[in-house]
């Protein structure tokens, strides 16, 4: 498994909210990829509803996902492709180092996959000494860096060109530039070499087809046709979920994903890969293996409170708009998922426990919603999220509310229901207020154990008279 | 390791269906409500020329943001004196001499691209014609280094869509991957009525058109909208990431139309 650091939400967070470049890097994402995105929706042909029809479409293969799976692993096989199938993080790594050793492969050269992240994948292959080189140009800048991806789609979104510039120049000895066209180029020259000499490419999977037993990939630089094209070998890692039934279906859901990840009308390269390379065919890989991976999916789709998330086609729409990811950004999250798919999905992939400041601390304005190209309901399931948290439960390892606060509700509920209780509950503590309220009229600080709830915020102190005593001595009142 | 029985089996309880799921595969491979694929790929190869020219008009127009270079020329005798140009006029990326990577294919043939650019002195690679016995490592990688040298590179498509601007190729032997990718300039001749509307005739051509060993998908379909492009460093646009960084498609088109 990878690296998991969600329980340190609130310190990461924090760092995020100082850093001057991430914030203005943050702001210039979500301002141009958000609103695009909003834009290009309004612009489809079918208008926006086209995102319900998607989530139907995503929902009904979810829904017969063993039948799909079974006719995409008969069809790969026909093709003359291997289909394993893993169970979780641990199987999906040992399976990729025994066909790395199968075929003596030395150097990997990879394309980017968030599922090889969320199963720790590189550092599995380094440890096992095979050389591994990320190749999209955001994720190779972050290999240099020592550093984790904090977008699912633009993973080096939180580095400046300056902080590129003296990276290039330290690690692969060019002089120091901060022109994005010529580190691009110096990117493009190293890893060309890669490619041509590497001997497994390594890809993900963004929607494969099981009527016609193909994978896709997807990008705009061509470093994944490069990945799957030129080394000897190709293994595909594919999260279980991510599969259609019908070729017709990959119009609808490509031109959305096209649109929710970069406001584009079709991605720049979008390749189906079947099998191997054919007889008279001069390139292509000998090999191609499909890594198909449950680890924890299965579960989720056990939970027909959480099975929607299965829908998510990871295209990073929602960390675009979300008011949270633009001020904390992916570092903060502590896992391969970000922004509010990560605040979904990770809790329940690593604990809802261990990850519940990934949901507690998104603000549920529903912005992710209306971003999602197959219209998927995450402000729900941020609140059944907290609705799991508070009732704690067996099946997800959650310790459940604390003691104190359950006293403190139970207490407020029998409060609130009785008038009488209530506006005593109300006249007493507008008494007790005015000790801890500021000269301006705010409350600044509330005694233990209430000061989270001033800890980042000012609030205004109670009315002295309520509403009812007002209404009740009122002219309208009194008639 | 898991067998993929254990695993579908896992799903199936996971969906909390108790096994007969030949229904549910009868309901899901259905094609779609509305897919009427005859008609679709009828109206797709029945087009007048004038309706082909607006698909190329739309075209040029979905591939001017993308950096698609678009030329419309009457013959092959034309389109191979524009690729003669673009020899001339561009300078290799990677390594002098210049060379010239092209497909093996019926229209790409007719260009007599061999014999114009002996003129400048610039070879041209083709994959060779294969009888059947598998090809040798020595054949593969000299085959890949001269397409990894080559400055350009020369393919046709199957199919080119008019709504996204986007080049569509199987691959078939004669027509390899890499000459579409290792080389800086990608160039792809295409005849108009190689223009059909957008993914859903795609499909629809891909499902119910050709026969083997070109039906289908082949193992590996490759759709083109534009030259290689990334804007991973603060979001500044910038070509040529990885594959080509300059990108012509060349039409070939009627004269009585144009």
């Amino acid at each position: 498994m990878s690296h998991i650091t969600t329980e340190h939400y609130k310190s990461e967070a924090r760092k995020a909210i100082k850093d001057r470049g991430l914030q203005s890097a943050l702001a210039s994402v979500q301002d141009r990829l958000g609103k695009g995105t909003a834009k290009a929706y309004r612009e489809l042909p079918e208008g926006p509803g086209l995102r319900r029809t998607a989530h139907d479409m995503r929902m009904q293969a979810v829904e017969n996902l063993d039948i799909l799976l079974e006719t995409l692993a008969d069809n790969i096989g026909k093709n003359g492709g291997r289909v394993i199938f893993a169970d979780d993080a641990q199987a999906a790594v040992t399976a990729c180092i025994d066909i790395a050793r199968k075929h003596e492969v030395k150097q990997v050269v990879k394309g980017k996959s968030m599922v090889t992240e969320e199963i720790g994948l590189n550092p599995a292959l380094q440890a096992a000494s095979i050389e591994v080189t990320e190749t999209d140009l955001g994720e190779y800048i972050i290999q240099l860096a020592g550093e984790s991806p904090s977008h699912i789609i633009a993973p080096a979104i939180h580095k400046t060109r300056e902080q590129v510039g003296r990276l290039f120049a330290k690690k692969l000895g060019i002089p120091y530039t901060d022109d994005p066209p010529t580190l691009t180029r110096t990117a493009r020259k190293a890893l060309r070499q890669k490619f041509l000499t590497a001997d497994m490419g390594i890809s993900g999977c963004n929607l494969a087809c099981a009527e016609t037993g193909h994978i896709t990939t997807v990008s705009n630089e061509g470093n994944i046709r490069m990945a799957t094209t030129l080394p000897r070998v190709h293994v595909a890692f594919m999260g279980m979920e991510r599969v259609t039934a019908c070729l017709e279906d990959h119009d609808i859901l490509f031109r959305l994903l096209s649109r929710g990840a970069a406001a584009q009308h079709l991605a720049g390269y979008i390749s189906y890969i079947g099998g191997p390379r054919q007889a008279g065919q001069m390139d292509g890989p000998e090999a191609f293996y499909l890594i198909i991976i449950d680890n924890g999916r299965s579960k989720i789709l056990a939970d027909t409170e959480f099975r929607e998330i299965l829908c998510c086609i990871r295209c990073a729409a929602c960390l675009n708009v979300c008011p949270v990811y633009g001020k904390i950004g992916g570092h903060a999250y502590g896992f391969a998922y970000s922004g509010p798919v990560g605040a979904v999905v990770t809790p329940l992939l690593v604990g809802i426990e261990r990850a519940k400041d990934l949901f507690l601390g998104e603000t549920l304005c529903g912005a992710c919603k209306d971003a999602c190209p197959v219209d998927i309901d995450l402000p729900r399931m941020l609140l059944a999220l907290r609705a799991r948290l508070a009732q704690g439960g067996a099946d997800r390892t959650t310790g459940g509310s604390n003691a104190a606060e359950k006293v403190f509700y139970t207490a407020w509920s029998a409060a609130i229901r009785n008038r009488r209780a209530f506006a005593g509950l109300m006249r007493t503590a507008s008494m007790v207020q005015r000790p801890i309220t500021g000269a301006d009229g705010m409350i600044h600080r509330l005694p233990f154990p209430f000061d989270g709830w001033t800890r980042s915020r000012d609030l205004k102190p109670l009315t002295s008279k309520s509403f009812m005593e007002r209404w009740n001595k009122s002219s309208i009142g009194k008639q | 390791m898991t067998t993929q029985h254990d695993f579908i089996g896992r799903v199936t309880a996971a969906l909390g269906y108790a096994g007969a799921p030949e229904q549910r595969r009868a309901m899901v491979f259905t094609a779609r409500p509305g897919s009427r694929h005859g008609e679709i790929v009828k109206r797709a190869r029945t087009r007048t020329d004038a309706d082909r020219f607006m698909l190329l008009r739309e075209l040029i127009a979905q591939g001017k943001p993308l950096n698609l270079k678009v030329i419309s020329k009457k013959d092959p005798r034309d389109a191979a004196a524009a690729i003669a140009a673009l020899v001339e006029e561009k300078s290799p990326e990677w390594e002098e001499p210049k060379s010239v990577a092209a497909w093996r294919h019926p229209l790409i043939d007719s260009l007599d691209l061999p014999d114009i650019l002996t003129r400048q002195k610039v070879p041209v690679y083709s994959p060779r014609q294969t009888n059947g016995e598998p090809e040798s490592t020595d054949e593969l990688s000299s085959f890949r280094s001269r397409v990894a040298t080559a400055f350009i590179g020369i393919t046709s498509a199957d199919y080119c869509l008019a709504e996204t601007a986007t080049l569509v190729m199987k691959t078939v032997p004669g027509r390899d991957r890499s000459v579409s990718l290792l080389p800086s300039i990608h160039v792809a001749v295409i005849e108009l009525n190689q223009i059909i509307r957008n993914l859903p005739e795609l499909y629809a051509c891909l499902k119910y058109e050709g026969k083997p060993p070109e039906w289908g998908l082949t193992n590996c379909l490759t759709l083109i909208s534009g030259p290689s492009k990334t804007a991973d460093i603060e979001l500044t646009m910038v070509h040529g990431a990885h594959g080509p960084r300059e990108l012509y498609l060349c039409v070939i088109t009627p004269t009585a139309a144009a």
